[in-house]
């Protein structure tokens, strides 16, 4: 690094000297980069709105109602938990991104290196958002059964454009199981995720932060749940209380933060240990300021790796129970219509296959993501 | 790098009879509990740093130079380090101050500036963010106004547009640009004393001499003094006034610049000269190598190293600091062969030429012993035959690879 000193500081730095008029300060002012109070109050807006909508819709709608009137979408309470984690995304993701163009520039440029991970991205982009507004565009599979349609193949296998991937054996359109799918996986991924890197994090953060006592009792506790089978646990609550969406995606979130809690943990204890920290200390600065300003910045690179990685392993558990049969039985998981269409494997094989293509592709496409992201954030 | 001198830093003499150095530091020692025992890293070290001067503290990696360094402001971590004797800034003990009371004075009065700027800027910040947060670690200033203080400080540390650059990633800044944004943190707090360790060993050799002329140029700006520490006598001719040597934890020989190139008194600081490129050896180390850490030989602690080795250097403890006596040749104002009995002898080192044997003066204080040319060696001892050091000896040992420093 030391060699490809820029040809300013030879030259003009010697004559800079100190002199205050060469600063344009009301550039200054204009880019200075701080949290705007005003993202801090839209944020507070958006949640209580959030909240506010809830409680009509509960308290106030008919239960049949639907919450959204103009598009008939009766929002359900997974979807009200997406809605939320979406919000936070934006606030935390999307917006500081925005802020920071020339961070995520730089981010943008190293994530690119990594052709797989472009492709994959778009490929999730369009899975986010087919599966954020595509069940308000095609109607629910279960609406559109037509027997007289049943088993029709897809359109590269002889079948015709009215049903591009093909049907089911119900005459369902496989593109709408596929989209309501999409849907399905979003919220599994997304809401366990959100969940799970929560707690993850604070429960690593606490144990690095306090050290001693607290660290001890915390990281046992993660040993204890890392070997616990929350399988079994799932399905003996599926067993005495019905299988739900919310319930698998709040098992999933409550159970499977063990792995983010031990790598925010380590990960803080490392970052304590680097130059900048210590001069940090060397500059008077106290454990918490060194905390706030240089162990959370840092540690969220890895945050939002184990997060991109995580979703995959939520989406492809749910499949793997609907595919059991112990999914929830009203929404269409891939999981579950890829378990329909077993039998029909031999004379329509794509009834299974489609879906099975979408959920491969997906946590393929995250696991490549996550890859990139890693590479780009934490370049080590 | 090597007889680069002159016009570099200013060579300052504040008088020396002041009441109080502005750091004292007697007799440190701090030690390290390892599982492999006991690693004195910093073995009863006393030197002063008075206001406004640079202090050179010289010696390999692992000699306890940045030990002694991290020591003033308890930024050893302890446990599992251990630290005793005493600092004094100001009068004010630091070994035994709060921890409170040392992050008021670390950055504020006794900065820091690290050797690898690659790795002592936190890399998802940017430079004026991370300049203007150390600011408002001693200030209570809003964001706005540490931000202007940041691109005045980065101004000052000759960061070409400023205002610019402190939105600047450090990833996005060459090596010597982000000594610079350090120097510029390392500003913020208005310290008294700047801690320099090794600021430009990570550097190209021309950017080395570009941070070490704005260190000297802030250094005379600001008045502050500077604790310079680097294995490179390079450097050390080209920015001290006084040197402190130190090997195994221990000061081999404390003298002003100058009385050390000229004379050196101690055969280790000897052996660091010969390997100056141009100073007869070809390259760069001493044959041998540091001593076990944990478990250092008795007596002298260079003795094994030492081509003067006599059997008593291996008997005794470690030898003291004694007055390095002048070669007979040498005008003197008649003093007697000790330093510590000419308290009024201050005439200016000239900027002598490296290896002139021009100035022989000796700067003195009423004590005598850290500012005058001492040095740690029997030979220079009550009893001894100072002349024995003078037997020509030839440095130019058969290199073995890598014995590396
Ligand atoms: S006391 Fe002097 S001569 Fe003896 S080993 Fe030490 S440095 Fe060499």
């Amino acid at each position: 690094m030391a060699g490809d000193e820029p040809a300013p500081d030879v030259g003009t730095a010697r004559t800079a000297g100190t002199g205050f008029e060469r600063i344009d300060w009301t550039a200054v002012d204009d880019a200075d980069s701080t949290v705007p109070p005003a993202a801090v109050a839209a944020e507070a807006l958006v949640f209580f709105s959030l909240v506010a909508a809830f409680v009509y819709d509960y308290v106030i709608l008919a239960n049949e109602a639907p919450t959204v009137g103009v598009v008939g979408w009766d929002v359900t309470g997974v979807e009200w938990l997406l809605v939320v984690v979406l919000a936070i995304g934006v606030f935390h993701a999307a917006l500081p991104l925005a802020r920071n163009r020339r961070l995520t520039a730089y981010y943008w440029r190293q994530f690119q290196k990594n052709r797989a991970a472009v492709v994959s991205l778009g490929f999730l982009g369009f899975v986010f958002l087919v599966g954020l507004v595509g069940p308000l565009i095609w109607t629910a599979p279960n609406e559109a059964i037509d027997y007289a349609a049943a088993y029709q193949p897809p359109v590269f296998a002889g079948g015709s454009w009215a049903y591009a991937l093909g049907t089911d054996a119900q005459g369902r359109p496989l593109w709408h199981l596929i989209v309501y799918g999409m849907r399905v996986s979003l919220e599994v991924g997304l809401i366990s995720m959100v969940f799970a890197i929560s707690i993850g994090t604070v429960v690593g953060t606490a144990a690095a932060y306090f050290g001693g006592y607290v660290d001890e009792v915390l990281m046992r506790y993660v040993d204890l749940q890392q070997t616990f089978p929350v399988f079994i646990l799932l399905l003996l609550l599926i067993y005495l209380y019905g299988a739900s969406l919310l319930l698998i995606i709040a098992l999933y979130g409550l159970f499977s933060w063990e792995g983010t809690a031990r790598l925010v943990r380590s990960e803080a204890l490392q970052r304590g240990e680097e130059a900048y920290v210590r001069a940090a200390e060397a500059a008077g600065a106290g454990r918490w300021w060194t905390i706030r300003r240089h162990l959370i910045p840092n540690v969220s690179s890895t945050v939002i790796t184990a997060a991109t990685l995580s979703i995959p392993v939520f989406i492809l558990g749910e499949a793997s129970l609907s595919f059991l049969g112990f999914g929830d039985p009203d929404v269409f998981s891939w999981g579950r219509t890829i378990s329909a269409g077993r039998s029909d494997l031999p004379n329509a094989p794509w009834i299974s296959t489609i879906p099975g293509l979408f959920l491969f592709l997906t946590v393929l496409a995250f696991n490549f993501v996550g890859d990139a992201l890693r590479d780009a954030i934490d370049p080590r | 790098m090597q007889s680069t001198h002159g016009d570099s830093m200013s060579r300052r003499h504040t008088t020396t009879d002041q009441a109080e150095p502005l750091l004292r530091i007697t007799d440190l020692r701090t030690q390290f509990d390892t599982d492999d025992g006991v690693v004195r890293a910093v073995d009863g070290v006393s030197f002063e740093v008075n206001a406004g001067e640079t202090v050179c503290l010289v010696g390999e990696s692992g000699s306890g130079k940045t030990v002694t360094a991290e020591s003033i402001t308890r930024l050893v971590e302890c446990p599992p380090g251990e630290i005793t004797g005493r600092i004094e800034f100001r009068g004010e003990n630091l070994t035994t101050a709060s921890a409170a009371r040392l992050r008021e004075i670390r950055g504020a009065e006794i900065a820091h500036v690290f050797q690898n700027p690659q790795d002592a800027l936190n890399p998802v910040i940017s430079v004026g963010k991370q300049v203007a947060e150390t600011v408002r670690i001693h200030e209570d200033v809003s964001e706005r106004a540490a931000r202007k203080r940041a691109i005045d400080l980065l101004d000052r540390a000759e960061v070409p547009d400023p205002a610019t650059t402190a939105d600047a990633y450090p990833h996005e800044l060459s090596g010597g640009m982000k000594q610079r944004v350090l120097v510029a943190a390392a500003l913020a707090g208005d310290p008294d004393l700047l801690v320099a360790d090794e600021p430009t060993t990570a550097l190209d050799v021309t950017i080395q001499a570009q941070i070490l002329d704005l260190l000297a140029d802030l250094q005379r700006e600001m008045g502050m003094a500077v604790l310079f520490i680097t294995h490179d006598l390079g450097v050390v001719a080209r920015v001290a006034d006084r040197v402190v040597v130190l090997y195994a934890g221990k000061v081999m020989e404390s003298a002003p610049v100058d009385s050390l190139f000229a004379d050196p008194g101690h055969p280790y600081t000897r052996a660091l000269l010969a390997c100056l490129p141009g100073r007869g050896r070809e390259s760069g180390s001493i044959p041998g190598d540091l001593p076990s850490p944990t478990d250092p030989p008795t007596g002298c602690r260079f003795a094994p190293r030492c081509p003067f080795a006599v059997e008593a250097c291996t008997t005794d403890s470690h030898p003291s600091l004694y007055p390095v006596a002048q070669e007979p040749d040498t005008d003197r104002d008649g003093a007697g062969t000790t330093a510590g009995d000419s308290p009024d002898v201050s005439t200016p080192l000239s900027a002598a030429p490296l290896d002139g044997a021009a100035s022989r003066d000796l700067e003195t204080t009423g004590d005598g012993v850290n500012t005058a040319h001492v040095a740690a060696c029997i030979f220079h001892g009550p009893d001894r035959d100072a002349a024995h050091l003078d037997r020509e000896v030839s440095w130019t040992v058969a290199e073995p690879d890598g014995g590396g420093r």
